[in-house]
């Protein structure tokens, strides 16, 4: 067990986003976390990478309280975000936006602070499906296709080296071809090691990948459970009714 | 032997075409073209006393100094991290008390008293800022606006502790005109140098990181607040050092060091030359300052003048002087001969 | 000492009053438009000034000086609105610095028009009541009971008037606004001169009490930020709580302390709810919590 979620609470003022959830994550797993509009899926991430406080509740990161904690602090230990509306450096050329989680302390520490950043960043874009040689890699990233926008933010997370990684939402607003290239990439990311926890709308992407899901609806947690038990039980399809075409 | 047209090329071209990093400069003309702006405005500072030796230009042109590194240490928080400081003079201030205080009560030596003043400063208004560094930008620039002019009343408070309105006098003044000319110009020479090795290394880059998506930075695992606080405190150290020169060259420290004048002075400068750019503020220090002595009807209505500068400055052009200027001598042309 | 409390309560409910309006009307715009309007002080001294040249210099009546200026100071803000952020909407750091340069410019023009020693304005009603053994001029009653009044208008146009509702709704969701019809550009620029009027409301009143003078615009000015701070940025209950913290405390440290000292209740407050509470005491999550 590498992530532990301990009655998590967090409201807006009227809106409880997230409502008593509870949940734990082992080492090496891909959990997907899934639920409609306004579920409260980003309000988990941002609290688990510490962008937001919990109003109550506990999340423990191998068995250390990080509740609290401040966003550079939880990344730091070694968990990674994307964010779901992409965050570039708009104005920094893509592969700067690279170099900076390179300049962290946690890769600092990590590799012993030997080797060139940009060599290494282009490495991670090109892992991202970046093309070596392309343009976009000098270009400010604010100018790059959405595509590419997700493809940078899972690669700072990735440049990070972490151990779990929270993915919002990367596969939305992606092509058909697009999602189908990044797919697989996640499967070799979990085959060397990373946990990944991935939030999505779309129940139907993440089916095939995920080891186990978790339903949220209206910042409940409905469900846990393989693949199969989420997409034949009652209650989430009862959620998902009339959006029939996106659970299938 | 046919002779081959002649055209017009732009100066810059043929350098970047032929070389990405390294120099190959092929003519006297090309290396006049790539060095001339680097060297001959220090040349020109340095060499300044030997062609004019009025005082009183002396005087203007140390000031212009003085507003030159404050304004270059305003832009590596307002340009290029995002944190746009609306009471520098916080920093002028803090500076001058402090080294005054070192050198008249505790007869700390001059040589002593400066870089010290200017540490001690930056930590004080460092200390102050730093509550205002967790929060959005706004917030800073609140706060900022507001010390300054908080610690005028503190000090017209406090009369038996720091002088009140009469201020601190007695501090060493052992330099002349032409030596203190010297001392503020390579002041700013070395500040300029210094803050630009900061702004384009790798911490240069984190800061504009932040300044651009500071949530982004977050989550590549960097400590925002931290970087700040490193770069409010280098920022301090500048102007605070020049707070420091100034108390000692005035051999008095008053609370008009904290006046709302250095502080705008400063944004308008900046403005002027250019936000980021590094040099562009200083040139705007120059421009401010010596049209002011120029025309010295403006003297009495100089924060007017820089205020409507300002607005004029940013409803209509926020590019500034040195990035106009820049774009004008990179389409410096020649004529070459076509082969 | 309890002579010292009954003084801090009574000038403090009083400077609480003035300061509330002006603090609520930098509430307000910023609410409205998400303007941090360094200008604001400077509203409080055209008020203040227009009073003087209507007032004292031209010797019209009172109730015509007063209306005039206000009109005025409106129409500086409106002006404000229209010629300098109406191009700038948006780009937070060019809006603030040219309020502040707005702000600068609108006091050394007084200072070029009137003299800048500060000026004297008579009272507008004579006498004094009792409260106890206590002398309390008429004139600060007046503040209070007028400033009372001002608010209850505020709070009547913001809840029940056309505009007041569009301007709620600007606030709330500048977009649905738009899609409702509601035009956000004006409603803005409506909220500034409202906002005007309230600093400007706060500068006519207080000016008999004290001189008219530049520096008054720096210390509205800079009350006003504390308190919206303090209050939580954009909340308008929280300034108004805000304002008679702050309002007790600036009479406290004059009181015990020296009036130099007044300013400083101002800073240490930003910077203790920076520290403990950044929204404010009254402020939402919304306002700090961006959206991530
Ligand atoms: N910073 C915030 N302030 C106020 N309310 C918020 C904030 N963040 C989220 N909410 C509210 O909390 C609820 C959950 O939002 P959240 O963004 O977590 O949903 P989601 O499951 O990610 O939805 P989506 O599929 O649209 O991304 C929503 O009602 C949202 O409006
Ligand atoms: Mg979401």
């Amino acid at each position: 067990m590498i992530l532990k979620i301990d009655n998590l609470h967090k409201r807006f003022g009227g809106i409880k986003a997230i409502d008593d959830v509870s949940f734990t994550v082992n080492e090496g797993e891909i959990i997907a976390v899934v639920g409609p509009n306004g579920a409260g899926k980003t309000t988990l991430l941002n609290l688990i990478s510490g962008f937001i406080k919990p109003d109550k509740g506990k999340i423990l990161f191998k068995g250390r309280d990080i509740t609290g904690m401040s966003p550079s602090k939880i990344a730091e230990l070694g968990i990674a975000r994307t964010f779901q509306i992409p965050r570039p450096l708009h104005k920094l050329p893509t592969i700067f936006n690279i170099v900076i989680p390179l300049l962290s302390p946690r890769v600092k520490r990590l590799t012993g602070g030997v080797g060139d950043e940009l060599v290494r960043a282009i490495d991670i874009l090109e892992e991202v499906g970046f093309e070596r040689d392309s343009d976009y890699i000098r270009k400010p990233a604010g100018l790059l296709p959405h595509g590419y926008l997700k493809r940078i933010e899972l690669a700072r997370a990735l440049a990070l080296r972490p151990e779990i990684l929270l993915l919002d939402e990367l596969l939305s607003g992606l092509s058909r071809p697009e999602v189908t290239s990044i797919l697989p990439l996640l499967t070799r990311l979990k085959d060397r090691g990373f946990t990944i926890i991935m939030v999505e709308h779309r129940v139907r992407d993440v089916s095939a990948i995920a080891d186990r899901m978790i339903v949220l609806n209206e910042g409940v947690k409905i469900m846990e459970g393989t693949p199969e038990e989420v997409m034949t039980n009652e209650k989430v399809i009862e959620i998902y009714v009339g959006r029939r075409g996106e659970l299938a | 032997m046919a002779k081959g047209r002649e055209r017009i090329e732009r100066l810059d071209r043929g350098i970047r075409a032929r070389t990405r990093d390294m120099y190959a400069l092929m003519s006297y003309a090309e290396i006049i073209y790539l060095i001339g702006p680097r060297i001959i405005p220090p040349i020109l500072l340095l060499v300044f006393p030997l062609i004019i030796s009025d005082p009183y230009w002396l005087l203007v042109m140390s000031y212009a100094a003085f507003y030159g590194v404050a304004s270059i240490s305003w832009d590596i928080l307002g340009g290029f991290t995002g944190l746009v400081s609306f009471g520098h003079a916080l920093f002028i201030g803090f500076g001058g008390y402090s080294a005054a205080i070192l050198n008249a009560w505790y007869g700390v030596p001059i040589y002593l008293s400066i870089p010290l003043g200017a540490l001690i400063g930056a930590g004080l208004g460092t200390l102050v800022f730093a509550p205002c560094l967790r929060t959005k930008g706004a917030y800073f620039s609140l706060a900022s606006l507001v010390a300054p002019l908080v610690m005028i009343g503190v000090i017209y408070a406090s009369a038996e502790i720091l002088g009140g309105e009469e201020g601190i006098y007695g501090m060493a003044n052992p330099f002349n005109d032409v030596q203190w000319y010297y001392i503020f110009t390579i002041t700013l020479l070395v500040s300029f140098l210094v803050i630009r090795k900061v702004v384009y290394g790798k911490f240069g880059l984190i800061l504009q990181a932040i300044r651009d998506n500071e949530p982004a930075v977050k989550a590549s695992g960097i400590n925002v607040v931290k970087y700040k606080l490193i770069t409010l405190f280098i920022s301090g150290v500048f102007a605070s050092f020049v707070g420091a020169l100034q108390a000692h060259r005035l051999a008095f420290v008053g609370p008009t060091f904290f006046n709302l004048l250095h502080s705008v002075s400063i944004i308008a400068m900046s403005t002027l030359g250019g936000i980021a750019t590094i040099v562009g503020p200083a040139l705007g220090a120059y421009i401010l300052v010596i049209l002011t002595e120029y025309l010295r009807i403006l003297q009495d209505v100089r924060m007017l003048l820089y205020a409507i500068i300002l607005i004029i400055l940013l409803i209509f052009r926020p590019e500034g002087l040195f990035r106009y200027l820049e774009r004008i001598y990179n389409t410096f042309e020649r004529k070459v001969v076509e082969e | 000492m309890y002579e010292a409390l009954v003084i801090i309560l009574i000038y403090g409910t009083v400077l609480g009053f003035t300061l509330a309006l002006v603090a609520i009307g930098l509430s307000l715009i910023y609410g409205v438009a998400r303007i941090i309007n360094f200008a604001h002080g400077a509203f409080f001294a055209i008020s203040a000034y227009s009073l003087y040249y209507f007032f004292v210099s031209i010797k019209l009546n009172l109730i015509l000086s007063i209306f005039f200026s206000l009109v005025i100071t409106a129409l500086v803000g409106g002006a404000l609105y229209r010629i300098a952020l109406d191009r700038i909407r948006g780009m937070e750091l060019n809006e603030m610095i040219v309020t502040l340069a707005c702000a600068i410019a609108t006091i050394e023009i007084l200072r070029e028009i009137f003299a800048p020693a500060p000026l004297g304005v008579p009272t507008f009603i004579p006498g004094q009541i009792y409260i106890g053994t206590y002398i309390v001029e008429m004139q600060r009653v007046l503040i209070v009971i007028t400033s009372v009044i001002s608010l209850i208008l505020l709070w009547l146009f913001i809840k029940k008037t056309k505009y007041g509702i569009a301007m709620r709704a600007v606030a709330q969701d500048e977009d649905a606004a738009m899609l409702m019809g509601i035009n956000p550009e004006f409603m803005s620029m409506l909220a500034m001169m409202v906002s005007a009027i309230l600093a400007g409301f706060a500068g006519i009143i207080i000016a008999p009490t004290q001189t008219v003078a530049l520096e008054n615009a720096w210390y509205a000015l800079l009350n006003g930020i504390a308190i919206v701070i303090l209050g939580g940025l954009g909340s308008l209950w929280g300034s108004l709580v805000a304002a008679f913290i702050i309002g007790y405390a600036e009479v406290a440290v004059a009181t015990f302390l020296s009036s130099h000292l007044k300013t400083v209740i101002a800073l240490i407050a930003i910077l203790v709810v920076l520290v403990i509470k950044p929204s404010g005491i009254f402020g939402k999550h919304r306002e700090l919590e961006e959206r991530v």
